[in-house]
């Protein structure tokens, strides 16, 4: 393999990490809760957004404003779902998807219009001292802010799955996750469960967002179209397992490289959907979730 | 120690709880029994605060419980095993166990109801690191017996214990149920295992098309001769 077919797979690797970091809170929510937040994009440019101006107004380095814009997030996910989504969830499950995808549409409406008004439509990206470096591996080019993103996402994947198989909290989430009326049986606070679970994917949402705005660039519009790959990712590796979510993102950043290099450029954005089309026909749990046997 | 007072539910029009009334002294065990369909579940729902009724009240130590929210109502010490079972089938037999303990009354002692529990149910100690889905009928019948434990309760109620097990592994039930008992945890158990739940019982309650036909120390019961006819098959 010439070194030109390595550097792409890497990149693909590299930015499918995202994807499967912007994933991993859609992924979350919808297991959980049962419904479908199309806003959850949103949600990563406003943590890109964030990140970008504490940089620019307060000088802070973007890795540091994740203490601000974790934070930030979470109360951000735990305002929508208390003045939301928790009205959602009262309902049975056909209804919760039906019901939040209308209002994640119109809160994705409402954000990308806020961000045009307040940012302006210009593409913003951090620029620090470092934005340029790279390591070099036997030729291949991984430029540190990139790589950030795979190492960052790695950790976030293993502080999740301790989180979910160890704490209290965490086994609360997966019982919900399975059977909220048996959770709530079992002395579950279900709705504070679910307020938990929704600010929590917010907060991936705006990890995932700091390392897009950091690694690459954001702009107002940008939202859905993170929100189709989570998708795409969430459909592909099913529900139920973060590390499997994580890796199926990488699996897609890598198959969109892949393509472009086979078919040309202007077929990246498609091998997604067939990968949707292809999985949901042929094995619709996904390749990590587990079948209803 | 928990009764319940002149309860109606209904669904939509149709009204399955027609005015139950019954209690449940501390550390006794009493049994509601009735045929399928005549308002057991409903009634048990209601209590655990997952349905509202149209009218009555139940309280549980001195205190009126409807209205407030189901894990409240567990947190208080009243803990339901319901006809389901209530296991969860994606969690290990331990993690079953330790979520178990979620109430806050009992994650102190959640070491010391683990080494309980598993006294009580050897089996479940063999399984622990298997998913619950994996356990046959009975063995997921001991952990929800576990879990419920596992929290300490003051006053279990049991839906349907027996549903769907083997003689033998009912009667291991049921001796358990003695055994937690003696220990001092009030039951409510709901059955259609009338001879069953008779055995193990100190009164029963007959529930009949959503209101109660007769009730009585078991003994009594267990002579009467319309109860003989009707549920025991003599």
């Amino acid at each position: 393999m010439s070194a030109a077919v390595i550097q792409s797979l890497v990149s693909g690797a590299l930015v499918g990490a995202l994807y499967g970091l912007a994933a991993l809170g859609l992924s979350l929510v919808f297991g959980v809760l049962k419904i479908l937040n199309v806003a959850h994009g949103e949600l990563l440019m406003l943590g890109g957004y964030a990140s970008f101006w504490v940089f620019r107004l307060l000088g802070i380095d973007p890795y540091l404003s994740l203490l601000i814009v974790i934070p930030l997030m979470l109360v951000v996910g735990a305002l929508l779902h208390l003045g939301l989504f928790s009205r959602v969830v009262q309902f049975d499950e056909e209804h919760r998807i039906k019901n939040s995808l209308l209002i994640g549409f119109g809160l994705t409406l409402i954000f990308q219009t806020l961000a045009i008004r307040l940012f302006t439509a210009d593409d913003r990206s951090i620029a620090t001292s470092y934005s340029t470096d790279a390591w070099e591996l036997l030729g291949i080019r991984l430029p540190v802010v990139r790589m950030s993103g795979l190492i960052i996402g790695i950790i976030a994947v293993i502080a999740l799955q301790w989180f979910l198989r160890r704490t209290f909290w965490g086994k609360a989430i997966r019982a919900t996750a399975e059977d909220w009326q048996t959770a709530s049986l079992a002395g579950i606070n279900v709705q504070r469960t679910y307020l938990v679970t929704f600010a929590l994917g917010a907060a991936l949402a705006g990890l995932a967002g700091m390392l897009v705005s950091v690694g690459y660039s954001i702009s107002p519009g940008i939202g859905l179209n993170w929100t189709l790959k989570a998708l795409i990712v969430v459909v592909l590796a099913g529900l139920g397992s973060m590390p499997g979510t994580f890796l199926a993102g990488i699996l897609l950043g890598v198959a969109e490289n892949v393509s472009a290099l086979v078919f040309g450029g202007q077929y990246r954005e498609l091998v997604g959907l067939v990968i949707f089309f292809v999985i949901l026909s042929v094995r619709p749990q996904g390749l990590f979730g587990a079948s209803n046997d | 120690m928990f009764t319940v007072e002149n309860l109606h539910v209904a669904y939509g029009d149709i009204e399955i709880v027609r005015g139950i009334s019954l209690q449940v002294p501390e550390k006794s065990i009493v049994a509601l029994l009735g045929p399928n369909g005549a308002g057991k579940t409903t009634t048990l729902k209601t209590v655990l605060g997952m349905l509202n009724p149209r009218a009555g009240r139940v309280t549980f130590r001195g205190e009126v419980i409807t209205g407030k929210p189901t894990h409240e109502i567990v947190n208080s010490g009243l803990y339901l095993v319901p006809e389901w079972r209530g296991t969860f089938s994606t969690l290990t037999v331990l993690e079953n166990l330790e979520l178990g303990a979620y109430p806050r009354r009992a994650r102190q002692q959640k070491n010391t109801s683990l080494r309980h529990v598993f006294d009580i149910f050897p089996r479940l100690h063999e399984r622990r690191s298997q998913r619950a889905g994996t356990l046959s009928g009975g063995e997921r019948q001991m952990l929800a017996l576990g879990r419920a434990l596992m929290a300490c309760p003051e006053m279990l109620i049991l839906d349907e214990p027996s549903l769907g097990l083997a003689p033998l592994i009912v009667e291991a039930i049921f001796e358990v149920i003695k055994q937690i008992n003696e220990e001092g945890v009030t039951f409510l158990i709901v059955e259609q295992n009338v001879w069953m739940a008779l055995e193990v019982a100190h009164y029963g309650y007959i529930l009949e098309n959503g209101s109660i036909a007769g009730h009585g120390p078991t003994q009594t019961l267990k002579s009467d001769q319309r109860i003989q006819e009707a549920y025991l098959g003599i």
